[in-house]
């Protein structure tokens, strides 16, 4: 696949008065990580549910393998939703009457095909083959996460966006679950877009911005080379 | 701005939404109870001069009555007595120190007045005065019987009248106990008013008010569950304010109070906004139909009284909301603060359960929505099957099979005087017809319909059939439907007391059998006719006739709302063929405005037609032509009016029908020579025993009788015609008679047409005759003398009002009789037929309609009782909907982060919508079955104790497989409606709003 998977063009969002986004330029290219650090109130969440697809922008472009999704209808958006990308939620967002293995199954339940061996394989990668059957009120923080990262995973996404996903975990458990994004990443050649206000995490991350009052500015000339 | 103030405000659509379906339902409720309640005091003005407070009441003891009687109440032994003939009758013995008339009783046709015992014996139905043997229950006692006198009293005239010590003497069996009801205190559980009109209708109101309340009840109910759910939203949304508020020290009072407000303020305004909508809507549909022309004798007025109960209605109405609000307030400030809304976990429970749990539990919104899905259903249910009840009640009265005909421009079937022979007329026409009484009664505070009949004509026109006992036989027998047997706990054998129904009065029936019908035909006493009509109508009147199976007839009459009528055909009886014969049609407009129609004349196998325009009351002759090419007899008919015309060859010699078959000997005869239609015929030769003779220019010719007695036989022919031969008896004493034909133009005809009578006579004798010539007819005798010379003819021409059948003549035969010097030469008969046309001239006027009496009733007491009940059915629709979508818009908000997660995974917006569907028919089925359950058990009890019975009517639920169905598949669709909508507003959402709000 060429060109990149996700491509924002002069986004801008706009509630009332205020403006949450402005004019954010952003380019996504296929198996590459992606840090949007910012501080509270940047407007981070905003970003995320627009380049997710999730909010529309009130001006601006999201073109997702070349294809503008401003003029989509909401039939394609939710197709696009469920077969390119994936979402890692700030608070998981697990369904509390599915167990584990149902709710990472639910993108694949949207198109009424199970690949259960597919699930089988990730959640062996997760290491919570054992929590299969759990329901999401039994599980730990640490154990949501990885539930939740399986199902960002389900169908094969060419993007998996996640928002603050360390940022309910402990540090310990935060490294562990950054690992595992890294190294599932690496496994599936999925692009992969951490949205968190935590500085440390940069260093690990090909491109990392800042978004600052709903601007965003690319922060390659202060990366660290490993 | 301060929490309490954030707490109370911000209302958002959906509280707009519950401020809608809480004014539907209270405008619902009000204006039923505004329509029902005016009409309550519409019949009050209606009957003001109806009001009597007098009751009566039959006790068995005569001594105990005697004995408990208070200061106003008056005692009348009764008992029972055999005559010599073994009839029984009853005897009444009114005491000396009786008022004349029972006070508060009479109304200004008829005094209440008690009958007094002659000074001497008793009065009764007899017409001279006799000495009569009375067996009575203990003695028998000889006594003088005069007749009554002549007035009207409170009790029927079969009745004898006695002294009490008569009646006592005999041996008392009961009495009769006038309650004049100026103490006010609490009449007896079976008396029954003097004049039963008004406390008829105002118990039936009392009834309806009361079923009104089970509807009252329903609409809290929906109330209940609109207002929990959305208040239920607005606080989930404002977990986080009040969690916080409570955690820095709010009282949990103090929230539950500003909740309250909150729930107060909304349920006020929409019960506010009901009131004026009930109101003004309901006005409205009154003078819509108003000025539509319907005949709506409503005007909505909010008197003080009506203005209590509405806002007692209303009252209950926001106390159900404010329960609501409690209901929903209770758990966020109870317990522990909360920030967020909890989740509880989902158990593990064993494989299989597990299995039925993935197929039937919803996937987007949670059982919790059970519990509000099945009461808005149970409301639902209860509307479908009161609906089907009251259907079921009233189908009787909506059946195109059978009719009703009521007297012209009668508001009110209560209004109408029909003439009761008018069912003779329907019934010479083959229509199954019943003249009856619309008789209002009231036993204790329950009203019921007594129906003043005779069953068999009752029983032709329903499906009434007995089950148990023996039709009525006497005037005091009656017949009880088996449903209002129940109502009232009256079993086949028992006697009861009837009152008057507009008119004061006292009569006894004996239940002797109870039949079944349907629907309200089941919940009447059917008491004869005999026995009703001096207490509702009067003497051979009645309300209305109801009719069966004359609908094609008299609908197809109907259809010509014209008024456009053939009262006759005139023309010659006799034509030859190939002749131009002339007739005419006599048309009527007894329609009310001018019309126009098209008149059709049936003449063998043709049709002749011819258009015509009359106003109103004209009436014109058409006139039509015709040719007939074969001989024979041939029938024009138009509109149930029919003649016969018989076509000859012309070339036909003929002798008058009445020319003599026998004469003395020697004497003369003149001999006439016509064609049929009595042209003359000159030149014909005329033969009698061997003398012959030629008929003059004007066709007549002198021949003399044979002075031989015996048989011959007297010939007429000519060249070209057909020869006539007529037998002639020589007898010596044979009378020379005139020869007379008396004939009726038309022969049949209805109560609007005119007959002719001609009489003609003529002298076949070739002498001079004076005879006296006497016409019989239904007028009377008329005689007068005529002198006819010899072969002389002479006719005489009479007016229908001069032979008595001018005015109006009843449905009947008619004999008129020719008569000279004492011997009858000619007869004729003239029969008025029943007359289809006279119904038809009813219905053009709109006096015949489908449907009942009842229902024609209802009908004009409510206006067009189909659109109110439209828009009331409507209204309770809506307000149901209006409940559902609130309990699925309450789930589907709780769930709304799921729905979210499942967008944002992928999922279509047709996908949540058709998981949401399919959760609701997942919580529809069963709550469609409980609400069921639940409905039809509240109906049952509401029935067992007799809160569905209305004017004595039974509301019976039918439960047909139709039914069940019909609301089972209306609960699911209803469910499914109400989740799609509930749900439309989440599904178009942000995605990122559903997950982050």
């Amino acid at each position: 696949m060429t060109g990149p998977v996700l491509r924002g063009d002069s986004l801008t969002v706009e509630r009332g008065d205020s403006t949450i986004l402005a004019d954010v330029s952003i380019t996504v290219e296929p198996d590459t990580s992606l840090l949007i650090q910012g501080p509270s109130g940047a407007g981070k969440t905003t970003l995320f549910n627009v380049l997710g697809l999730l909010s529309t922008p009130t001006s601006g472009s999201l073109y997702v393998h070349g294809d503008d999704t401003s003029a989509l209808p909401e039939r394609k958006r939710a197709v696009l939703r469920r077969d390119a990308i994936g979402f890692v939620f700030q608070d998981f967002q697990l369904i509390p009457d599915l167990t584990a293995w149902d709710n990472a199954a639910l993108p694949q339940d949207h198109t009424r095909s199970r690949d259960e061996a597919w699930l089988d394989t990730l959640f062996d990668a997760l290491d919570i083959l054992d929590l299969k059957d759990q329901y999401p009120a039994t599980l730990s923080g640490g154990e949501k996460q990885r539930v939740a990262i399986a199902r960002a995973l389900a169908n094969r996404p060419d993007v998996v966006f996640a928002d603050e996903p360390t940022g309910q975990l402990d540090p310990e458990t935060a490294e562990r679950v950054l690992d595992l994004l890294f190294r599932v990443k690496d496994q599936t050649d999925t692009a992969l877009v951490v949205i968190s206000h935590d500085p440390t995490l940069s260093d690990q991350f090909e491109e990392t911005h800042v978004l600052i009052d709903g601007s965003l500015r690319r922060k390659s000339d202060e990366r660290i080379p490993q | 701005m301060r929490y309490a103030t954030a707490l109370l405000s911000r209302w958002s659509r959906r509280e707009w939404l519950s401020i809608a379906v809480v004014a539907v339902t209270t405008a619902f409720l009000l204006g039923a109870a505004l329509l029902l309640l005016t009409a309550a005091t519409y019949t009050g003005t209606l009957s003001s001069d109806l009001s009597s407070s007098a009751t009566v009441s039959y006790e068995q003891s005569y001594d105990d009555a005697v004995a408990t009687a208070s200061a106003d109440e008056v005692v009348i032994a009764v008992t029972t007595v055999s005559l010599p003939d073994s009839e029984t009758r009853r005897v009444v013995g009114i005491p000396p120190d009786a008022p004349r008339t029972i006070s508060g009783a009479s109304v200004a046709w008829r005094a209440a007045t008690l009958p007094r015992p002659p000074s001497d014996g008793v009065s009764g139905p007899v017409s001279t005065v006799q000495q009569v043997e009375f067996v009575g229950p203990d003695n028998a006692v000889s006594t003088t019987v005069s007749p009554h006198r002549v007035e009207e009293t409170l009790f029927p005239d079969s009745w004898y009248v006695a002294d009490t010590d008569t009646v006592q003497q005999l041996g008392a069996s009961g009495a009769l106990v006038f309650d004049t009801g100026s103490s006010g205190a609490p009449s007896a559980p079976t008396s029954v008013p003097l004049i039963a009109a008004l406390p008829f209708l105002a118990g039936g109101i009392t009834q309806v008010v009361r079923t009104l309340s089970v509807a009252a009840f329903a609409g809290g109910l929906l109330i209940l569950v609109v207002v929990y759910n959305v208040t239920k939203m607005s606080i989930r949304d404002r977990t986080r304010l009040i969690g916080v508020a409570r955690a820095t020290g709010a009282s949990p009072w103090r929230i539950l109070a500003i909740l309250l407000g909150r729930v107060l303020s909304l349920t006020f305004v929409g019960v506010a906004l009901g009131y004026a909508l009930g109101v003004v809507v309901t006005n409205g549909v009154v003078n819509a139909a108003t000025y539509a022309g319907l005949p709506v004798s409503l005007q909505t007025t909010v008197t003080p009284d009506i203005a209590r109960s509405l806002l007692g209605i209303s009252a209950f109405l926001l106390v159900m909301g404010l329960l609501a609000g409690v209901l929903a307030a209770l758990p966020v400030v109870r317990g522990d603060p909360r920030f967020d809304q909890t989740h509880r976990a989902t158990g593990r429970w064993p494989q299989p359960i597990r299995r039925f749990q993935a197929v039937a539990s919803p996937t987007l919104v949670d059982w919790r929505a059970f519990t509000p899905t099945a009461a808005t259903l149970a409301v639902f249910m209860l509307i479908i099957l009161l609906t089907g009840s009251i259907g079921g009640a009233l189908a009787p009265l909506a059946t195109t099979s059978s009719g009703t005909v009521v007297e012209s421009g009668a508001a009110h079937p209560l209004n109408s005087r029909i003439d009761e022979s008018y069912a003779t007329v329907l019934r010479s026409y083959g229509i199954t017809a019943s003249p009856e009484v619309i008789y209002a009664q009231t036993r204790g505070r329950t009203p019921y319909l007594v129906r003043g009949a005779n069953y068999t004509a009752f029983s032709s026109v329903t499906d009434a059939s007995l089950v148990a006992g023996t039709a009525p036989q006497r005037a005091d027998q009656a017949v009880i439907g088996t449903d209002l047997a129940r109502t009232l706990g009256l079993e086949v054998g028992e006697t009861v007391t009837l009152g008057g129904s507009v008119t004061p009065g006292v009569r006894r029936v004996t239940i002797v059998g109870a039949f079944t019908g349907s629907g309200v035909t089941n919940d009447q006493l059917v008491v004869p006719l005999e026995t009703t009509q001096p207490l509702a109508t009067g003497p051979g009147t009645v309300h209305l006739i109801r009719t069966k199976n004359a609908s094609s007839r008299l609908a197809s009459l109907q259809n010509r709302s014209s008024g456009l009528l053939v009262t006759s055909l005139s023309g010659p009886s006799e034509v030859q063929t190939n002749a131009t014969y002339r007739f005419g049609a006599t048309v009527r407009n007894l329609g009310s405005s001018t019309a126009t129609e098209t008149v059709t004349v049936s003449v063998g196998n043709r049709t002749l037609e011819r258009d015509v325009t009359l106003g109103s009351d004209e009436s014109t002759r058409l006139s039509f032509e015709t040719r007939f090419e074969t001989a024979g007899t041939y029938e024009l008919a138009t509109d149930g009016v029919t003649r016969s015309v018989t076509v000859y060859r012309p070339n036909t010699l003929q002798l008058p029908s009445e020319y003599p078959t026998r004469a003395p000997p020697g004497s003369t005869l003149v001999v006439p020579a016509t064609t049929p239609n009595e042209s003359v015929v000159s030149g014909v030769t005329v033969t009698l025993d061997g003398r012959r003779a030629t008929t003059n220019d004007r066709g007549g010719v002198p021949i003399r009788v044979p002075d031989e007695p015996g048989t011959y036989t007297l010939r007429l022919s000519k060249d070209g015609y057909v020869a006539e031969e007529h037998t002639l008896t020589v007898e010596r004493g044979a009378p020379q008679r005139l020869g007379g034909r008396l004939t009726v133009s038309p022969s049949t005809g209805s109560r609007l047409t005119n007959p002719t009578v001609t009489a003609r006579v003529a002298n076949p004798w070739g002498r001079f005759l004076v005879r006296n010539l006497t016409l019989v007819s239904p007028g009377g005798t008329q005689t007068r003398t005529v002198e006819l010379t010899a072969g002389n003819v002479s006719e005489i021409e009479l007016s229908a009002s001069e032979v008595g059948l001018g005015d109006d003549p009843p449905p009947g035969t008619y004999d008129l009789r020719l008569v000279v010097n004492g011997t009858v030469i000619s007869t004729a008969t003239y029969r008025v037929t029943g007359d289809e046309r006279v119904a038809a001239t009813l219905s053009s006027r709109g006096e015949y309609t489908e449907g009942t009496g009842i229902g024609r009733a209802i009908e004009n007491v409510f206006g067009n009782v189909q659109l109110l009940f439209v828009v009331l059915v409507s209204l309770a629709g809506l307000s149901t909907i209006g409940g559902t979508t609130a309990t699925f818009a309450q789930a589907v908000h709780a769930n709304r982060r799921v729905i979210g997660i499942y967008r944002a995974t992928g999922a279509s917006r047709r996908r949540v919508l058709a998981l949401l569907a399919a959760d609701a028919v997942r919580l529809a089925i069963p709550a469609a079955v409980l609400s069921f359950g639940l409905a039809a058990a509240l109906l049952w009890a509401l029935a067992r104790v007799d809160v569905l019975v209305v004017f004595g009517i039974r509301l019976a639920v039918p439960f047909t497989p139709l039914l069940v169905g019909v609301s089972a598949l209306g609960a699911v669709c209803l469910a499914v409606c109400s989740a799609v909508i509930a749900a439309t507003p989440f599904v178009r959402f942000d995605v990122g709003r559903l997950l982050h709000r």
